[in-house]
């Protein structure tokens, strides 16, 4: 089923928590919506789950439009950050539980139990209370329960927030294993951009109340819209100034080849990857730029190197193996390809 | 040396005085449950010399009493029941954050609590009485109800801090009503609550005296009415068998309740369900 998010708004008080957002998913497609805490992307998932109104703007899945149905008539399957199992419910009745309000018979919700059961590797856990399962094994239920009712969309609020880290990396490709077999269309909310990375499909990436970039991991990553999808995800390195013919000339009057923009706006500014600079004198065709040497962060498997570049942008940079770094106030010599210098659009379009 | 004395003294006198309270609130009631024993025909002094059971036989002899047992026990049941019934709705109700004038409405759910009980029961005699309502049981139930809501619906509410929204959520987003939702996630959880408030609210009902003053009338009195009523026509110990019976049952009914429940819940110190 498509799901067609359609220029949602919604006021909370004098807070405008949505502010005309909008996003699609193809069906089978999982779409994470990523953005920092308040963006608004919970208030996104609740309008669609029902839970919450819109005050202009429209939900569409599979064609339906969602506006006008209660939570109970969407079949939605929805799995929430804190689970919400029912404490007093085995695993099994848990996860049946969609299908008795559907009044299937007791043998078509064992065959769809066992079979959910199986699908989230907890076969045999059945009889057990939720309380009595690890916090992943939990998190596998919720997500068993959701998709027991063969829902049109997945909800996922947070999946795998609520796991220590180690718990969380094995997790994320089992549950990419599981959206991968059912193939329902997913939605998921997450602040977390390894796991919108790691689970989806496409990456919506949500600041106050609007979506300023759809699209894979590779394309925001690589091609951010606008200067607030460069600086959330990864690190960036983001130096002001303005365009020039055949590149970009820093506040400091640096000036640097560059690919033209990708699309005209009234303010550039350069993104240069922290991963994509050298230490050292710029080979020929390359890009050179001063850096003072600001402080150093032992993290165990990288040292992390901070510099102020160009005299203004803070950036970090991994020290290579095995070499002391330099002290505090040092100046370093440093080079990136033009092809890794890019024009990002100090705001988002539209 | 003088700090350490001074210390020690403080602790015994802290000790004497817990059990001199102690002894104030359970030594009248071994008092009154011994004199129900005496055989002696008169209120004579204590403690009494012989034991029988005459006040016990007088006690279910004497009309008044037993149709006043009868009478509290079905206003017990039936107020207890109404009580925990409304009380849990509104329990329900309340627990949603975003219900408009939430604070207003349960302040106005537990007033009873603190509305002098006199006052109640006149104020209802006259409501009811403009409202054509004459029959004492409906009065009566009409009365308990509203003196015992405040009981249920704070031990339903207790027992509902556990229950998380998004649960209530979750179960809608399989296809529960509201309602539904609730009646399977909530209501489940505030079993406790539940039970807690309709056991207090039967042995408040047992209890009550000024409501009940206020509503009954000669033919259709409740067992605490009828023993003031005796009292005062002639005072004998009828009365300490009689609230022996009420002792007793009153403490069958909390060891009952600890032993399903736990003592804790019904005084409503109740903490959050994992």
């Amino acid at each position: 089923m498509t799901l067609e998010v359609q220029n949602l708004t919604r006021r909370f008080g004098r807070m405008l928590a949505l502010d005309g957002a909008s996003l699609d998913a193809g069906a089978g497609e999982v779409v994470a919506l990523l953005g920092p805490s308040g963006c608004g992307k919970t208030t996104t998932l609740r309008i669609v789950a029902g839970f919450e109104t819109a005050d202009s703007g429209s939900v569409w899945l599979g064609g339906r439009d969602l506006s006008r149905l209660p939570p109970h008539g969407r079949d939605i399957g929805l799995v929430f950050q804190d689970y919400a199992l029912f404490p007093h419910m085995t695993v099994a009745d848990n996860i049946a539980y969609g299908l008795r309000r559907r009044g299937r018979d007791a043998a078509a919700r064992a065959a769809r139990v066992d079979a959910m059961l199986d699908l989230v590797r907890l076969s045999g856990l059945g009889a057990r209370r939720p309380a009595q399962l690890s916090g992943g094994q939990q998190q596998r239920v919720a997500v068993a329960r959701a998709l027991a009712i063969e829902p049109q969309l997945l909800l996922l609020d947070e999946p795998l927030s609520n796991l220590d880290a180690k718990l969380r990396g094995a997790l994320q490709a089992e549950l990419r294993g599981i959206l991968t077999r059912i193939g329902t269309t997913t939605l998921i909310v997450t602040h977390d951009q390894e796991e919108a990375m790691a689970l989806a499909d496409r990456i919506a990436i949500m600041s106050q109340g609007r979506v300023l970039q759809l699209g894979t991991a590779r394309e925001v990553y690589e091609r951010p819209a606008c200067r607030f999808v460069a600086e959330f995800l990864g690190s960036a390195l983001w130096l002001e100034g303005r365009v020039e013919p055949g590149g970009f000339v820093t506040a400091r009057g640096t000036a640097l080849a560059c690919a033209p923009p990708s699309r005209i706006a009234s303010r550039h500014g350069l993104l240069v990857r922290p991963e994509a600079l050298r230490i050292g004198a710029a080979p020929e065709g390359w890009n050179a730029l001063s850096a003072q040497v600001t402080g150093a962060r032992y993290r165990g498997a990288v040292t992390l190197l901070d510099l102020l570049v160009d005299g203004a942008a803070p950036a970090s940079i991994e020290l290579e193996r095995g070499t002391s770094p330099p002290p505090p106030g040092a100046t370093l010599a440093l080079a990136a390809a033009p092809a890794d210098c890019i024009l990002v659009p100090e705001d988002a379009g539209g | 040396m003088i700090g350490a004395a001074l210390d020690l003294a403080g602790r015994v006198a802290a000790r004497v005085a817990v059990l001199a309270a102690v002894a104030f609130l359970l030594v009248p009631l071994l008092v009154a449950c011994l004199m129900s024993f005496d055989d002696r025909s008169f209120l004579g002094p204590f403690p009494p010399r012989d034991f029988s059971l005459r006040w016990y036989r007088a006690f279910l002899d004497n009309p008044a009493y037993t149709d006043g047992l009868f009478v509290s026990l079905q206003l017990g049941v039936i107020a207890a029941a109404i009580a925990t019934a409304v009380g849990l709705a509104a329990a329900l109700a309340l627990a949603d954050p975003r219900l408009p004038g939430r604070e207003a409405m349960e302040a106005a759910f537990l007033s009873p609590k603190f509305i002098p009980t006199v006052v109640i029961g006149f104020s209802l005699l006259v409501f009811t009485a403009r409202l054509g309502i004459y029959e004492p049981m409906t009065r009566l139930i009409l009365g308990h109800v509203v003196i015992t809501l405040p009981f249920t619906l704070r031990a339903v509410a207790a027992s509902l801090i556990g229950v998380k929204r998004s649960q209530v959520e979750a179960a809608m987003s399989l296809g529960a009503s509201e309602f539904r939702a609730l009646w399977d996630v909530a209501v489940p959880a505030a079993r406790s609550g539940i039970v807690a408030g309709a056991a207090m609210a039967f042995v408040l009902s047992f209890d009550e005296v000024a409501v009940s003053l206020f509503l009954s009338d000669a033919f259709t009195q409740t067992l605490p009415i009828a023993l003031v009523a005796e009292m005062r026509a002639n005072l004998n110990l009828t009365i300490a068998a009689v609230s022996t019976v009420f002792l007793a049952a009153t403490v069958v009914l909390l060891v009952l309740l600890d032993r399903t429940i736990g003592i804790e819940r019904l005084a409503g110190d109740v903490g959050a369900r994992g």
